[in-house]
């Protein structure tokens, strides 16, 4: 859920609660208010009605147009007992105007008169005209609380979206990072904490980039010192293979020792040459037609591995010419096709496809589909116990397409494991 | 034959030595570049194996040296470093030869005598090694004074073995040599052993008085029969 929903949803019910406690207390206020000022009406007429019915004067005639009615009776003392002084209620009453019953207000007032006697006045007014108002008020009430609910959200909203949007800048800014290309953080803001974020965001990608590229020189420095001393390892034990007093076993034994001694010369050159790639030291760019690498690559390559008896076929649909530095193409086409060949089974078969822009090595093997996320890491092997590989092939395979902008794509197809390179249409 | 060595390490400079020497030649070594700029300014060398990094200077500063002083002599640079880019430079400032680090001493002796050669005969480059001859240019090869027809692997295959004659040749080396860099991953030399067999049988109908020999099945050596 994005931020500003988050924000809004959980403003949602305080504002209903406070908005809506807010609109009950209104419309009771305002409907005392209202009744408080028909009882004063109501007090103020049957004053009246008392005084001028206590002087004898002519009372007013329920037909004055006012729909106001109200009929005096004695009450007895043990009646007085149980009333109060002064009664109001809400009660339906007929009226003759309208001839229908109609809610009114009522007041009771008891009174005594110079006789003794205990009487009991009651006043009537109508209030069908103020409930209607009093609806009125709550409709609008109403409206008014969605309305204001629905104004706050907004502005609310509008008020988030600008001010986290240097934020947004941050992460969009991480999520496009790529270790190695490093890219300034174009994030102006006078907010402080978004200030501070992007500080300690750039404080940060520049300590990964530090460390990435200690280590990446580390490789490198280490692979290039190594250089002398694998030389003269291997050179002193060739110097010593030349003895011709050796007895067989020993040269057997010496002959093992510079076996591995190549293996390790050859990973050292490797990882030296995986170091220069990644440092971008092939720079020189020239037409290169992978159609004829491929096919000078294909023959030495089954040369090679005959013994594998492996069925290459090559499909051939168009020509695929790009700029690139020929050195790293041959390297990569010729990386593909080799672990084409042996991660391949005995008698299995490889297909080429080239097109126009893309390059697709398909061959059959044993291993199932292989782990995609880790299948380009340095040293990465699916079977465990491939004598023959270093691990390194889809690496360096990986590391030519970065430098050379183009895509490497790895998918499982019917028994086939298929390594595509095609021209990266982000370029 | 006099070679001189300008390495600063010391344990590769006795190797280079000590092959060298056997290899007939008289051998001086300079371990840094104050050293090696008083003993080629002094005397005069048929090769000079020149190591680049140098604890007191770049090695191709001796190089322009060299050129400027204009004696003769071939020179090859050994280096660790093997970018195309640092071996084009060595050879436009006038070395005959470049070889990075780590190489095989048989590597190294063939390279000297190819140097030497070039520089002595005057264009006429031939290889020999008993009564076989061969020419690196023209992909030509004569038996016995006889002019003979080979494929051009077969051919690669010779050549390589008679700029080495007596030295162990291992398979991975040899199949490096021929087809290429990257043999890190094979697991099978039987297209080496096919090419040497295809050889041997061709210089015993030729006549040649020289032989390839399996040695111990690790590799193979060219020894007069």
């Amino acid at each position: 859920m994005k931020l500003t929903t988050h924000a809004i949803r959980s403003l949602i019910l305080p504002l209903l609660l406070i908005f809506g406690a807010w609109s009950v207390a209104f419309y009771f206020i305002l409907s005392d208010e209202l009744i408080d000022e028909v009882d004063d009406q109501l007090e103020v007429y049957s004053e009246r009605i008392m005084r001028q019915w206590l002087t004898g004067e002519v009372l007013p005639d329920s037909t004055d147009g006012t729909n106001n009615t109200y009929y005096i009776r004695q009450i007895s003392s043990d009646e007085l007992a149980i009333v109060k002084r002064v009664e109001y209620e809400f009660k339906n009453i007929y009226v003759a105007a309208s001839l229908e019953e109609e809610p009114a207000r009522v007041m009771h007032t008891v009174f005594e008169r110079a006789d003794g006697t205990c009487w009991r006045l009651t006043v009537m007014t109508p209030i069908y005209e103020r409930n209607e108002v009093i609806s009125t008020i709550l409709v609008a009430t109403l409206v008014l609380l969605v309305i204001m609910l629905l104004v706050v959200m907004g502005v609310f909203a509008w008020v988030f979206v600008r001010h986290t949007r240097p934020l947004y800048r941050v992460l969009n800014h991480l999520d496009s990072y790529a270790i190695g290309k490093r890219q300034a953080l174009d994030n102006d803001t006078d907010v402080t904490e978004f200030q501070r974020l992007n500080e300690s965001v750039t404080a940060c990608l520049e300590r990964i980039e530090e460390v990435y590229e200690r280590e990446r020189r580390f490789i490198g420095d280490a692979s290039h010192e190594l250089q002398t001393p694998l030389a003269i390892c291997q050179n002193r034990v060739e110097m010593l293979m030349e003895d011709e007093t050796l007895t067989e076993s020993q040269m057997i034994e010496l002959g093992k020792l510079q076996q591995t001694l190549s293996e390790l010369i050859r990973l050292n050159k490797t990882l030296l040459f995986l170091s220069k790639i990644e440092n971008n030291q092939y720079i020189e760019r020239t037409e290169v037609n992978i159609n004829t690498t491929l096919h000078l690559q294909l023959e030495v390559l089954s040369e090679v591995y005959t013994s594998k008896g492996i069925d290459v076929r090559l499909y051939e649909k168009g020509q695929y010419t790009l700029m690139a530095n020929a050195e790293l193409m041959t390297a990569l086409v010729s990386n593909l096709l080799r672990n084409a060949y042996l991660h391949n089974k005995p008698q299995g078969t490889i297909d080429v496809y080239v097109t126009e822009n893309a390059l697709s090595i398909a061959n059959t093997g044993d291993e199932p589909s292989l782990d995609t996320k880790r299948l380009f890491d340095r040293f990465y092997k699916a079977t465990h116990g491939k004598k023959h590989s270093n691990g390194l092939g889809l690496s360096i395979a990986k590391a030519i397409c970065e430098a050379s902008h183009l895509a490497i794509l790895y998918s499982y197809e019917g028994d086939k494991h298929i390594f595509t390179v095609c021209t990266d249409k982000k370029d | 034959m006099k070679i001189l060595i300008i390495e600063d390490d010391l344990s590769f400079q006795e190797i280079l030595r000590k092959t060298l020497e056997q290899e007939r030649y008289v051998v001086e070594v300079a371990p840094d570049y104050r050293t090696g700029l008083i003993k080629l300014s002094d005397y005069t060398y048929d090769c000079i194996l020149l190591d680049i990094n140098l604890p007191d200077g770049n090695g191709l500063g001796l190089l322009r040296e060299l050129k400027e002083m204009k004696k003769s002599g071939s020179l090859i640079i050994i280096s660790a470093r093997d970018t195309i880019e640092d071996k084009v430079e060595g050879l436009d400032l006038g070395a005959d030869d470049y070889l990075a680090k780590p190489f095989h001493l048989a590597e190294l002796v063939a390279r000297i005598k190819s140097v030497i050669r070039r520089n002595n005969q005057g264009g006429e480059q031939l290889v020999s090694y008993g009564n076989v001859k061969a020419n690196p240019h023209s992909f030509d090869v004569w038996v016995d004074g006889k002019m003979v027809e080979l494929s051009r692997k077969e051919f690669d295959f010779l050549l390589y073995f008679l700029q080495r004659p007596t030295r162990l040749v291992n398979k991975s080396t040899l199949a490096e040599a021929i087809w290429g860099d990257h043999f890190d991953d094979v697991d099978n030399y039987d297209f080496v052993y096919a090419q040497i067999k295809n050889l041997r049988k061709r210089l015993a109908a030729w006549g040649a008085d020289i032989e390839i020999v399996a040695v111990y099945g690790m590799g193979y050596k060219l020894v007069l029969r």
